[in-house]
């Protein structure tokens, strides 16, 4: 997966946070407002 | 003539030249039949009054007979090009309204029903191009060719043709109206059935699971015998018009013929013209009789028609740019306060949603089902159309840019990935058709699929079925982000890659 991902601008949808160890940032999309956020590195 | 018969000559442009044709065509055959009746006639009388047969009037009756047929036969075959070229203008037309269809909408349409339509459906306009067109340029042809002569020959005769030809169109129109209503109901069923069976083949596993299968094979029995009884009425009331127009085209004829007859036996007209009378008199009705027996055969292929119409008339076309991509899809990519709303759905699936990502960052979207992640995923992909607000690649609304330039830089692998009917190499090689054996097999390493294809039976040869037949979800996912891995697009947007892999695969 690191290697499909590096040199790319990736945004991937993930179900969990900490599942994919190559982001950079999470973005959490909340449903109650659905508004993007941001959130930890 | 009928809206959707305009809309279909204004679709297809060939089907009004062929128009044309048959009516020359007609025009020439009207004026065969005329003079076959009138030297089979004058053949006759001559006979009768005792004139030896030279060789002439014999020959000359036999080639206008071979004329006729001549003209029968280039009028079928014009017309079978025609329906094929038509019918293929038409599946162009719909696979490339397809194509700017947009995908999530295409994704949620009605695929059976598509495919019903493409195949089987579009079958329904021969009868329509075939039969009904040549047939109506015959009616407006034919009739007063035969009037015509007629009346030159004796007026009377032709004075009650005039009269009874209009019965045969007022009894076909009075029937007609009642099978248009039955045929579009036959289709619906047809429709419905194949939307029906493509849906209980495709979740074919779930339903035995679920123990089902059964129910559903009594479900499908039911349709079937919807659509055969819609079948069998539809053909009741085109043969009972059949009927109708040929009792009347038969009355009709007798009405000229049993006045002639008499007038013959009291010497008021000669044995020649009674029987060119005799004989042209049926062939003034033939083209309406024929054209009752088409219509009801046409009814079904214009029904067909009008779901074409509607399926390229379909709203969800995807905006089409012409700019390029700037930098060549390397540049920051931007959601700036963007609404999505989903037709029929009352709640926003995004509302003032703003994302930025710049050139070569790795970004998680991350929260609950339903909260609009695959959304914003779509919104980059050009799916989906912001209802407000925007997106831009480069500072340049996505909107503004070549639709399909743009995907070409971006590689996606969604959540549920499609694979083809297809060896495991070629599903691969869908992100770039022209990688060589080697690209394949480095992009399955990254994937990482390698290891399991190699368990295969043919490996990367190894033939998959209609959307990965064979292989798990994890798997088919595997593939899916071998294809991307191989597109070597500067864009990568995947949903969901870990949902089906082990945790062993995530690294």
């Amino acid at each position: 997966m690191a290697e499909l991902m590096r040199g790319r601008t990736v945004v991937v949808v993930a179900h969990r946070a900490g599942v994919l160890p190559h982001v950079d940032r999470v973005v959490e999309v909340s449903p109650a407002q659905r508004v993007a956020v941001p959130g930890w590195a | 003539m009928k809206a959707v018969e305009r809309r279909l000559m204004n679709e297809v442009p060939l089907l009004r030249r062929h128009l044309q044709v048959s009516t020359v065509l007609a025009l020439v055959g009207g004026g065969l039949v005329v003079a076959q009746a009138a030297l089979l006639a004058k053949v006759l009388a001559d006979g009768f009054a005792g004139y030896g047969a030279d060789g002439a009037a014999v020959v000359v009756p036999a080639a206008v007979m071979g004329g006729r047929a001549l003209v029968a036969w280039v009028r079928g075959f014009l017309a079978q090009r025609a329906a094929a070229d038509a019918k293929r203008a038409l599946r162009d037309r719909v696979t490339a309204g397809l194509r700017r269809t947009n995908p999530l909408r295409l994704a949620g349409g009605r695929h059976g029903e598509t495919a019903t339509l493409l195949t089987r459906g579009l079958d329904a306009l021969d009868p329509y191009i075939v039969g009904h067109l040549p047939t109506k340029a015959a009616v407006t042809v034919v009739p007063l060719v035969v009037l015509g002569w007629m009346a030159r020959t004796d007026w009377a005769s032709a004075l009650v043709v005039l009269m009874t030809l209009p019965l045969l169109p007022v009894f076909g129109v009075l029937v007609g109206m009642h099978t248009a209503q039955r045929t579009a109901k036959q289709w619906e069923l047809l429709s419905r059935l194949g939307g029906h069976f493509l849906d209980v083949v495709a979740g074919l596993p779930t339903l035995r699971a679920f123990g089902r299968e059964r129910h559903q094979v009594g479900v499908v029995r039911e349709m079937a015998e919807a659509h055969r009884r819609a079948t069998v009425r539809t053909l009741r009331v085109a043969f009972l018009s059949s009927l109708v127009l040929e009792t009347v085209a038969t009355l009709s004829v007798a009405l000229v013929a049993v006045p002639v007859g008499l007038r013959l036996l009291g010497g008021e007209v000669e044995l020649e013209v009674a029987l060119t009378v005799l004989f042209l008199a049926p062939e003034a009705y033939l083209p309406l009789r024929a054209a009752g027996a088409a219509f009801h055969d046409s009814a079904e292929g214009l029904g067909v028609a009008e779901k074409v119409f509607a399926v390229l008339d379909g709203e969800g076309r995807a905006a089409e740019g012409a700019l390029p991509v700037p930098g060549g899809g390397r540049v920051p990519l931007s959601v700036d306060r963007v609404t999505v709303r989903y037709p029929g759905r009352a709640v926003p699936a995004l509302e003032g949603v703003s994302l930025s990502v710049r050139t070569g960052e790795h970004v998680a979207l991350v929260g609950p089902s339903g909260a609009g992640k695959s959304t914003l995923l779509a919104l980059l992909l050009g799916f989906v159309e912001p209802g407000e607000g925007r997106v831009t690649v480069g500072g340049v609304d996505l909107a503004q840019l070549d639709a399909e330039a743009w995907r070409e830089r971006v590689a996606w692998v969604p959540q549920r990935p499609h694979l083809f009917a297809g060896t495991v190499a070629e599903n691969i090689r869908l992100g770039r058709p022209g990688a060589s054996e080697a690209e394949v097999r480095a992009a399955a390493r990254a994937a990482p699929a390698e290891g399991f294809v190699a368990e295969l039976p043919d490996g990367y040869d190894t033939a998959l079925g209609e959307s990965g037949f064979g292989l798990s979800a994890g798997q088919r996912q595997r593939i899916a982000l071998a294809r991307a891995f191989l597109l070597d697009a500067p864009v990568l947007l995947l949903d969901e890659p870990t949902a089906h892999l082990d945790v062993g695969s995530e690294g």
